[in-house]
């Protein structure tokens, strides 16, 4: 470590974020490769270092012998302003070497309130914030995740995005900017060549232009930039690259365990959910090949919990076997199994069993909308029997608390539909009592947690208002008084950040000045409730002379351009629409494997859907 | 089921992992090394790992003692050479063997605190440790309320000596560390810096070893 960096880390709250050291970290001779990387979680160590795609991607990057990348975390207040007042740069864990130096620096969006932290770390690094002021080849700043489906709001800051999965991309990125560096070309050629490859969407080489009305006019590539950016997809799961070690941190994480994915995309069609849309088509990896991965992981890790990660788990076509194979060594080994994401359409008593075998974890149910009617509109094709049913299994299996999830905020959401979620918050507290091998003595607790519907591009609701933040405060406050037990503990999310969300998710470039100066007057960690300034927003749209509720509490025509309508995720158009019309009809839509809806997404895996597959 | 002592060293950056995170890399570096382990029996079990004397944050460790306890034939060369196989790096272990003393036994720690070279350090530093003044505020609880007490720390002062070489002045000094009494050398520093009117952030501070009251190594 540099004497000038372990002079300052003695002096904030858990130096060991900003040391490196860690099991498993990747430590290369500088001299030997031809490329840097400083991969960038724009949050802090602990929550970045939770994140699958960073591990993947970390070791996809440090399996190539010409390439070092390295990991770097958005450092919390006490070391940002050490940082600045000794004038060190933003720095690797690895190497300790200052960022500004290397090659390229990647930033993964998971949320859209993460924006004002890439701004502060690329400042941080010392470097400018605004693309056009970088006129170097190197470093070449890149992004991806979730948010580049709409990269609009921040697309003045960032060189490059990559859309999709990353695993193929990356390396044909760092390929190019390796070809780029070696024979000295300038950054506009690199970007040029790079709008070539699939997936990648420069910002720079399209021209938007607008309505009168503030809506987008067009959107049009210059040069032989593609109209249209199709994300990439990797095809098959079992042969991709999959790390076979994780870096360990020493410090506690959100989440620090051994994780693989067991499919990419999801089944269901919930028509508010973005990742479902974003992940299609869906694609299974084999029990075998997960089996094997969750055994090196955790060989070399010492992990002693493994959670299988997908949209949806319960949907994987081999859970049963999976589990009876992962089942055979970790019970013996003291490892613990966890199913995070699970519907309780399909739920089996004999899973309840197998997960239990060696230590309870939480369960968590996602009826999401409180009355059947509305479940019908967003396509959450649950009944409340399933609901109640599933919770009458887990209180036999001894559970004695479920966490129930909602939102407040749908669509043609009524009085009635806020009401409904109390009223099945208690019905699922009565089923607990009426369980006659109850543990004697104890009570149950139902914890609902009620976050607020933000439109997302992608999905059919992408055209739909997100309730103001004046609605959203009165139906929280009329779901507190139908909340009648103590039994059932309610739980919001804070509407200014559900609001923000709501207009960067279906921003456009006009954004890209309110983030720079809100940014300036120093905001940051917008995500985190008791660091959001939303004073300062507001006052910032409004010297920017943007109206917020343009992008959050605006209805679309589908007529209208959208901003991200020349980026392509796979799912038609008409598909959405059409989705969203039966949204308004009440009518449901049927999961992928009873009948394909023919979203489009197929199309990028040569017409294959694992949907379908009949095996 | 049998009890091991393991002495390890913990030095360079990771003097910044706090205890707690140490307790729980060594759980993981036991269980990579596929130590039999003797678990906890109860709903959640768990394995026994005891340190007996936790380390300040910031400070490099030298002989820390740590007790687990086992399931099953190994020798204690085999835990050895398996535990450094696969530590983190700045982890050593440099000894298991059979626990000799008792955790209580442990009355003292000796320290090494490494300055840059400084002129005039050497004599303020023995200016103040010699003074018998040295008082710092330690914060307390009086009847469930915060107080702030002030702490004669010269008295705590089991020995000391101030050494001076090419590129360094360092101060040894053995502190109290222990279940009834225990002085944080960073809080002698504190002191030290209240008496001469002076500060100088240190290169490094050591903990050499643990002893008992006659300063004996805690075996």
């Amino acid at each position: 470590m540099k004497r000038e960096i372990e002079k300052i880390i003695s002096r904030v709250q858990k130096p060991a974020r900003y040391t490196g050291g860690e099991l498993n970290e990747v430590i290369k001779d500088k001299a030997k490769v031809d490329l840097r990387y400083a991969f960038c979680f724009p949050d802090t160590y602990e929550i970045g270092m939770s994140h699958l795609g960073m591990k993947i991607l970390y070791s996809l990057i440090n399996a190539r012998e010409d390439a070092w990348c390295e990991r770097v975390f958005a450092p919390a207040e006490d070391m940002e302003e050490q940082m600045r007042k000794n004038g060190i740069p933003l720095f690797a864990l690895e190497s300790g070497d200052y960022i500004k130096d290397f090659d390229a620096i990647g930033f993964t969006l998971q949320y859209e309130l993460c924006y004002t932290n890439v701004l502060n770390m690329l400042d941080l690094a010392g470097l400018p914030v605004l693309s056009k002021d970088r006129t170097e080849l190197t470093p070449i700043v890149m992004a991806g995740g979730a948010c580049a489906c709409n990269p609009e709001p921040i697309a003045d800051f960032i060189d490059i995005f990559q859309l999709g999965d990353g695993e193929e991309m990356m390396n044909d990125v760092l390929d190019l900017l390796k070809e780029c560096k070696a024979k000295g070309e300038s950054k506009q050629d690199f970007l040029k060549k790079a709008a070539q490859i699939q997936g990648i969407y420069v910002p720079s080489l399209y021209k938007v232009s607008y309505n009168d009305d503030g809506t987008i006019k067009s959107v049009i590539p210059e040069g032989d930039a593609p109209e249209k950016v199709t994300k990439r997809i990797i095809s098959d799961l079992d042969s991709v690259f999959y790390p076979d070690k994780f870096v360990v941190p020493f410090i506690d994480i959100v989440h620090d365990r051994t994780v693989t994915e067991i499919f990419r995309g999801c089944i269901r069609g919930c028509r508010f959910c973005q990742a479902c849309f974003l992940n299609r088509p869906i694609r299974e990896k084999s029990p075998d090949v997960i089996n094997e991965d969750c055994k090196k992981i955790c060989e070399s890790s010492g992990y002693d919990e493994i959670s299988l990660c997908s949209l949806s788990s319960s949907d994987y076509t081999k859970l049963p076997e999976l589990l009876t194979k992962l089942l055979s060594w970790t019970t013996e080994e003291k490892i613990n199994v966890a199913l995070p994401s699970l519907r309780v359409d399909n739920f089996p008593q004999e899973l309840i069993e197998k997960l239990n075998e060696v230590r309870r974890s939480g369960l968590t149910f996602a009826p999401e909308a409180g009355t059947q009617r509305l479940r019908d509109v967003i396509n959450k094709n649950v009944t409340e029997e399933e609901v109640i049913e599933t919770s009458k299994k887990a209180f036999k299996g001894g559970w004695t608390g479920v966490k129930l999830y909602f939102m407040s905020g749908l669509p043609t959401e009524t009085k009635d539909d806020i009401k409904g979620i109390a009223d099945l918050a208690q019905k699922v507290v009565d089923e607990y009592y009426k369980n006659p091998d109850k543990p004697k003595g104890k009570s149950v607790n139902v914890s609902v947690s009620v976050s607020s519907f933000v439109p997302k591009p992608f999905t059919p609701f992408q055209w739909e208002a997100q309730d103001t933040p004046e609605m959203l405060k009165e139906k929280q406050e009329f779901l507190k008084e139908c909340v009648t037990t103590r039994k059932v503990s309610l739980h919001f999310h804070k509407i200014p950040i559900s609001f923000l969300e709501g207009v960067f998710a279906r921003g456009d470039r006009k954004l890209n000045e309110v983030i720079l100066k809100a940014w300036q007057k120093g905001c940051k960690f917008d995500s985190w409730d008791d660091q959001l300034k939303i004073e300062t927003w507001l006052e910032t749209f409004k010297e920017c002379g943007v109206d917020p509720a343009f992008y959050a509490s605006r209805k679309r025509d589908f007529s209208e351009v959208l901003p991200w309508d020349h980026l392509d995720y796979g799912i038609r158009r008409e598909f959405l629409q059409n989705e969203n019309k039966k949204a308004y009809a009440g009518e449901t839509t049927v999961h992928c494997r009873e009948k394909c809806s023919a979203c489009g997404a197929a199309k990028l895996n040569g017409g294959k859907c694992h949907a379908m597959r009949q095996d | 089921m049998r009890c091991v002592r393991i002495k390890f060293n913990k030095t360079g950056r990771v003097k910044y992992v706090s205890h707690l995170d140490v307790m729980r890399a060594m759980t993981r570096a036991v269980r990579r090394a596929k130590i039999p382990l003797w678990y906890t029996e109860g709903f959640n079990p768990h394995p026994y790992l005891n340190f007996l004397q936790p380390l300040p944050l910031g400070i490099e460790g030298f002989n820390e003692p740590l007790d687990i306890r086992i399931e099953g034939e190994i020798e204690n060369r085999e835990i050895k050479e398996r535990l450094n196989g696969v530590l983190p790096e700045g982890f050593e272990i440099i000894s298991v063997t059979e626990p000799y003393m008792k955790s209580n036994d442990i009355a003292f720690g000796e320290y090494e605190i490494i300055f840059e070279r400084e002129p005039e350090l050497p004599g303020l530093l023995e200016k103040a440790m010699s003074s018998g003044g040295l008082v710092c505020e330690k914060t307390g609880k009086v009847k469930g309320k915060k107080v702030i007490k002030e702490v004669n720390i010269s008295e705590n002062i089991k020995e000391y000596s101030i050494k001076e070489e090419d590129n360094a002045i360092i101060l040894n000094v053995i502190l109290p560390c222990g279940n009834t009494k225990n002085v944080n050398p960073v809080n002698l520093l504190s002191a030290v810096w209240g008496y001469i009117k002076k500060e100088t952030v240190p290169v490094n501070i050591k903990r050499l070893r643990l002893t008992d009251i006659n300063l004996m190594d805690f075996e």
